[in-house]
Formats: structure tokens, sequence, C-alpha cells
């Protein structure tokens, strides 16, 4: 709320300033029209000009509000009053002058006073000693009345209905824009929500991954039947995706109901087998079936798996894979075993991307590890583990 | 000028319909009302001060002919308010501005001193408090040009007319800022109130951050990853249908390989970045003047009152000479670290952090005060100048039961 009154009294702070500087200008402007004033007044005026103009422009620094608007209450009326002296009827401009100071030079206080109780005290009580100082001075001198005081109730209305709804706009504008808020904050949740659900179904792009990758080097080594028959798989699946759904064949359910919610590794190993046979790699099965593991742990088990037989598949040079699946109290392991060339360890750069980012990096994201044994001529071995 | 860019990030359409709604809607209705009892004040002021000097006028009837051009246009502003456009078209301006001419031109000739008389222009004057009608629904240049143009001819016409005696130049004078300040302060009102609008709608939109997890996607990430998944999606189906040939082509082919580097790079790199890297590039205002070093994603651990404070304090810190119109946004670097001597990874991994602020161009005493008070949320700090540079470090001790993810 400060921050609201803060900005509010900024704006109309801003506001004064400009109304009352241009009227104190050009009230100089008429006092200095020759024959306005004697000399000696004409002087002391832009004395106090001066004070008026300084007091004006202090007013948006929005510090020691008050003092400065009584600053410009006496200077306005000084100002007024001055124009008693000389004790002849004044002439066209400096009618005009005290005209404008008493319409908007001291007036423009309004605009900042419409905030608070005290200053509205003050706005009346200015009002009334400006009114009452004009027709003193132009009564007195026997000058023409009747404009500069229509002039001056003028002015005070006007800014003060100017400040009464500045100061009405600016704290419900922004109290509406606050309300909005809450606005970006549902769509960022939904944003949010709509983009972990993407990547949750991790499963799913990983074999659209495989798939869009198999299609950008032509398919080698898979026949056009297949991949279009795992294409279409995959389109569906990302429609399913795009509607709203999350598909994967690994879970049941609503799984944003049931986050924690747990699925079972064996009909999982099943469908990542078809793909793989699919694509020409025969995987054989060894070991428990009926592994339980939270969801997101065997996303990252999956795919962790997925990618070392897709790299098997690639630089084996063999067509089949073994994978051995043990588990114990705490982890689940996933040995990965082929006959194919291997390789130096040593010669792998540890920081390839394909092995640290695809394998490891999500391995350890939900806590598990990765190692790598191979040698060139004697196969290569992965062995995964998952926490359970 | 210091409007703020309107340049923001791409939202999704809901958020875009709103604001553009509520940007719209802001402050204009209201506004009106503000500057109708205003502009009637002062004509009301203008014909009694004709009503006065009736007498006077050495050609009454182009005079009266000129109040009631004026009047015409001020009632069918009062009629047609509610059924025009948010902004007020182009030929409707024009014709407004071709009888308010036509006005002045009758009210200058109206009151053609002749003989000595003394005759104010009044309807002349009148045209500048009826634009302020215009100004919520015209552009500022437009209104701005319109009130110099008539600024210039009654000044010039006011000059000629104190010739023979200067005394008469007094209220000339007035009457020139009479017709001339009030559209021009409608426009710096109007445009201060389109800064603010437009400065709390960046900061609410920052704020979203606040409640969102510590590393997040980010909305322009999540609607990325939908584009990926729909492109992936289109081609796949190509090539399900037989729609694609097989093999592929080589542009579809390198598509292909395209969508997935980028898929693979959305998945794996999504929730690297932080709240604070998304508030501050989704901002239009923080965007362009923030550098954030944040490497190891310290800012995840902040709780949800010290994200606020620290956003605000920023906010406040940069936005200051924007919403005082004084200028451009200040440029401020953020930089996020483990205190020195503190292991990169000790047994609590989000116990403390230092949060060092500088910017430059603060005036020594110019730190708004809610900046300070925001700042305090976010943890215990020091302050401190060297020439025009405000350093301002943080330490603090941030909530290691806050959302981790």
């Amino acid at each position: 709320m400060s921050r609201i009154q803060k900005e509010r009294d900024r704006l109309l702070a801003a506001t004064a300033r400009t109304v009352g500087l241009t009227a104190t200008v050009t009230a100089l402007l008429c006092l200095s029209v020759p024959g306005s004033l004697p000399l000696p007044l004409y002087l002391a005026s832009v004395v106090l000009i001066v004070c008026l103009g300084v007091a004006q422009y202090q007013l948006a620094a929005l510090l020691r509000l008050t003092l400065w608007m009584w600053v410009i209450v006496v200077c306005g009326l000084a100002l007024i009053l001055l124009h008693l002296l000389p004790g002849t009827a004044l002439g066209p401009s400096a009618i005009s002058a005290v005209g404008v100071i008493g319409a908007a030079s001291v007036a423009c206080i309004c605009v900042v006073a419409v905030t608070s109780r005290a200053r509205l005290v003050l706005l009346v009580a200015s009002a009334a000693l400006t009114v009452a100082a004009l027709g003193v001075t132009l009564g007195m001198t026997g000058s023409r009345m009747i404009e500069p005081l229509v002039f001056t109730m003028t002015g005070w209305i006007a800014l003060t209905a100017t400040g009464v709804w500045l100061s009405r706009t600016v704290p419900r504008t922004l109290k509406r824009i606050s309300t909005m808020s809450r606005a970006y904050r549902v769509e960022r949740q939904a944003s949010e929500t709509e983009a972990r659900r993407r990547q949750s179904a991790r499963l799913l792009h990983d074999t659209v991954l495989a798939t869009l990758t198999l299609l950008a080097h032509s398919g080698v080594g898979v026949s056009h039947g297949a991949l279009r028959e795992q294409a279409a798989e995959d389109a569906a699946l990302l429609r399913q995706l795009r509607l709203g759904f999350t598909p994967d064949p690994a879970r049941s359910g609503d799984y944003k109901l049931k986050p924690v919610e747990e699925s079972t590794l064996g009909n999982t190993l099943e469908s990542v087998k078809q793909r793989f046979r699919r694509m020409g790699l025969e995987v054989n099965w060894h070991g428990a079936g009926q592994v339980l593991l939270p969801s997101d742990v065997l996303d990252a088990f999956l795919l962790a798996l997925g990618e070392c037989l897709e790299n098997v598949r690639r630089h084996s040079g063999v067509k089949e894979a073994h994978v051995t699946i043990t588990d114990d109290e705490a982890n689940v392991r996933a040995m990965v075993t082929d006959a194919g060339k291997g390789f130096d360890v040593a010669t792998i750069d540890s920081g390839r991307l394909g092995f640290t980012e695809s394998i490891v990096a999500r391995l350890r994201d939900v806590g598990g590890n990765a190692r790598l044994f191979s040698s060139p001529g004697s196969g290569t071995t992965v062995v995964l583990e998952v926490p359970k | 000028m210091t409007r703020v860019d309107e340049r923001m990030v791409p939202r999704s359409s809901i958020g875009r319909v709103a604001a553009g709604d509520e940007r719209d809607a802001l402050g204009r209705a209201r506004l009106d009302v503000g500057f109708n009892v205003a502009t009637v004040a002062l004509i009301a002021f203008l014909l009694i001060l004709f009503g006065l000097n009736v007498s006077e006028y050495p050609m009454l009837g182009l005079s009266v002919a000129a109040w009631v051009l004026v009047a015409v246009t001020l009632v069918a502003a009062l009629v047609l308010r509610f059924r025009l456009p948010d902004e007020l078209p182009l030929w409707l301006f024009l014709g407004a501005l071709a009888v308010w001419a036509a006005a002045v031109a009758l009210d200058i000739a109206g009151s053609w001193p002749v003989g000595g008389a003394t005759a104010p222009l009044t309807a002349a004057a009148a045209v500048g408090p009826a634009l302020l009608l215009c100004v919520p629904v015209r552009p500022a240049r437009d209104i701005v040009i319109a009130a110099g143009v008539l600024g210039g001819v009654l000044l010039a016409v006011v000059i000629a007319r104190a010739i023979p005696d200067p005394q008469l130049l007094g209220p000339g004078l007035v009457t020139v800022a009479i017709a001339v300040a009030p559209p021009v302060v409608g426009v710096q009102i109007v445009r201060s109130l389109r800064t603010l609008v437009q400065l709390e709608l960046d900061l609410v939109q920052v704020q979203s951050t606040v409640v969102s997890p510590g590393y997040a996607i980010g909305m322009l990430a999540s609607e990325e990853l939908a584009r990926l998944d729909l492109a992936a999606e289109r081609l796949l189906d190509g090539v399900a249908t037989g729609r694609t040939a097989l093999p592929l082509d080589q542009d579809t082919a390198d598509a292909a390989a395209s969508i997935a580097t980028e898929l693979r790079l959305h998945l794996i790199q999504g929730r690297k970045e932080t709240w604070l890297y998304h508030a501050v590039t989704e901002s239009a205002l923080l965007g362009p003047s923030v550098t954030l070093t944040d490497p190891d994603g310290l800012a995840a651990g902040l709780s949800r009152d010290q994200r606020d404070g620290l956003l605000t304090a920023v906010w406040l810190l940069i936005s200051d000479p924007v919403r005082t119109g004084a200028g451009q946004p200040r440029t401020l670097t953020l930089d996020l670290a483990r205190p020195v001597g503190t292991y990169p990874r000790t047994s609590n991994p989000g116990a403390t952090m230092t949060i060092a602020i500088s910017t430059s161009g603060v005036p020594r005493n110019g730190v708004d005060p809610a900046a300070w008070q925001a700042i305090r949320k976010v943890g215990r700090y020091v302050e401190s100048f060297s020439g025009s540079t405000l350093h301002i470090e943080i330490t603090t001790v941030s909530d290691t039961s806050a959302e981790l993810m």
C-alpha cells in the first residue's frame, strides 16, 4: 500500500509542479510588463516569485511536502498583498498577475493537498486566505475585482477536481494491476506444469528421439516398414501428449495425482525390447522382472538403458545384447553386455556428451550411477544402478 | 521520452489479451471524468469572462458564433464519448480541429480592437481546455502540436494587440496560458500514468516467479518444448502415413536431426535455470538492464519472502529514474556466490550466500527507502558508495526447507 501511495503522490506532485511553475512564469511575465509595478516593488516581487518557483519545484521531491506547500501559500499571498503598496488602482497586467497567482500558482497545492485530512485543512484555509487577500488587495486599491476572483475560484475548483480524480485513479489502477498477479501466477504455473508434463514423458521422448535420429540418418539398418510402424506409434503418442494425456505405456492412471506412483519394470522392459527388435537388435533379458520403482527413477533407468542399447546397436557390430537385472534391498542394477568390438575406455573423453549427458547425468539425477567396462575385442559391459 | 519499451517477452495469449485489455481500460474512463471537470470549469470561466465584457465586443456576432462552434463540439464530445472506439478516429479529430480553428478565427475577428475597445479572447482560449478532452484518446504528439499551434496563433494576436498599450499584454498572456497549459499538463499526466501502468505490469509479471519452483522451466521454454513436440509429431506422422517418402530427402533429414537435437537440449537443460533467471529474462524492464551471475544456481535456495524482497529491491533500484520521468532505467549487476571460505559442497548446500548488487548513477540519498526495506527481507546487508556506484552486499541464510526442485 505504501508503494501505491508513493506512486500516487509522485504523480500528483509532478502535476502540481508543472501547473504551479507554468502559472508562476506567466505571473512573472505579466509583472514584467512595463508599468505593472514600481521598480522596487517589482524587484521584491521577483524575489518572492523565485521563492515561489523554488518551492513549487521542490514539490516533486516529495520531501517535507507540507512545508513547501506552506512556503507556496505564504509567498503567493505576499505577492498578492504586495500590490496594496502602490495604493493606486492596478493596471490590467498587474490584475492578470495577481489573478494567475491566486488561480494557479498558489492553487497548485490543491492537487497534492487532497491526499490527507491535515492537508485538506491547509487547502481550505489557503483557498479562503487567497480569496480574502485578492479581495482586500483589489478592493482597497479600487481595481476591477470580479474577473480575478472568478478566475481564482475556477482555478481552485479545476485543480482540486484534477487532484481528487488523480488520487483515486492511481491507487485503483495499481490495485487492479496487482490483482492481475494472480492471473500471471496461474499462467506461470500452468506453463510450468505443462512443461513438466512434457518433460516427464521422458520415456516417450526417448523413443521419439531415437526414431528422429534414425530418420535423420536415413534409417540405416532398419526396414522402411519397421520405421513407418515406429513413426506411427511415436506420432500417436505425441498426439496424445498434445491433447493433454500423458501417454506412457509403462504407467496406468493419472500420474499427476499420484506423483510417487510406482510401476513395475517388467512390462516396460518389454516395450524397450520391441523397439530395439524393430531396429535390428535382439535384447535378451535375464533376472528379476517384477521390480517396483518410483516413476522418475524408472524413467531415468529406462532412458539410460535405452541409450546403452542404442550404443550397442550402433557401435558394437553385433546383433544381440544381454541385459541382466538384479536387485537387492536398496538398489536395482542392470548389466548391459555385448560380445562386440569393444573399445579402449581410456580413449573415450570423459566429457563426451553421449555417455555423460544421456546416461550418467540422468542416473545421478535420481541418485544412481553408471560404470563402463570395455576393452578392444572383448565386448562392452555397462552397469547401471539406481536406488529403489 | 521515458516510455518503457512495449516489446515484452511473448507471453501466452491469455496473458497478452488480459494485459492489453487492462492497459486500454486503465485509467482512461476515470481520467476522462477528471478532465471533464477541469475542462468544464475553465470553459465556464471563459464564458463568464465573455459575459462580463459582452458590451465591449466590436463584432459580437462573430464571437457568439465562435462560442456556438465550441459549444457544439463540446456537446458532441460528451454525447459521442461512450460510442467512440478507444482511439478517436483521425478524421473525427481533424474535423474537431477544423471546427476549433474556425472558432479561433471567428473569435479573433469578433474581438479585434476597433476604436480602443479591449474585448478579451474567450472562445479562442476555450479551445485549449476543449483539447484536453482529446488527451486520453489521441497520441500525445497530436495534442502537443495542436496546443502549440493554438498557443502560437494566440500569442501572435495578443502581441499584435498589445502594441498600442503594453499593459494589455498581461491579460493576453494569461489567455494564452489558459489555452495551452491544460492540454499540455493533461498529456504529461497521461504519459506518467502510462509509464506507471507499464512498470507495474512488468513488476507483477516478474513477481509471479516468486512462488515458482527454485529451478523452473520458464514460460518461454515451455512454449518451445510444445512447439518441438508438435514439429516432431508432424514429421513422424508424415513418415507413418507415407506422405513423406523413405529414405528422407536431405532437407527433411536435416529437419529431423535439428528437431532431435533441440528436443534433447530442452529435455536435458530444462531445469538448469533458476526462477531469478526467468524473472530477469522475461521482464521488459529488468531484461536489458540486469546482468545476473549465479553459476551455482544459488537463487533457487531463496525463500518466497527473500525472493520477493530481492526482486522488489532490484526493480526499485532500476526503475527509479523511469518512474520520476528522469530518464532510462539504470543498469545493475547481481552476483550470487557462496561466502569466501566455504567449500562448494558443505553438508548444508543452501546454507549461506552473498548477494552482491552494484548499480551506478544512484544519488547518495536517492535510493527509495522501500528498496532498503525489501533488502532487509533478504538478509543482513552492508552498503557502500564508490564514486557514483552503489554496492550492496547481502548475506543471507536461506531456508533449507525451501522448495529445491
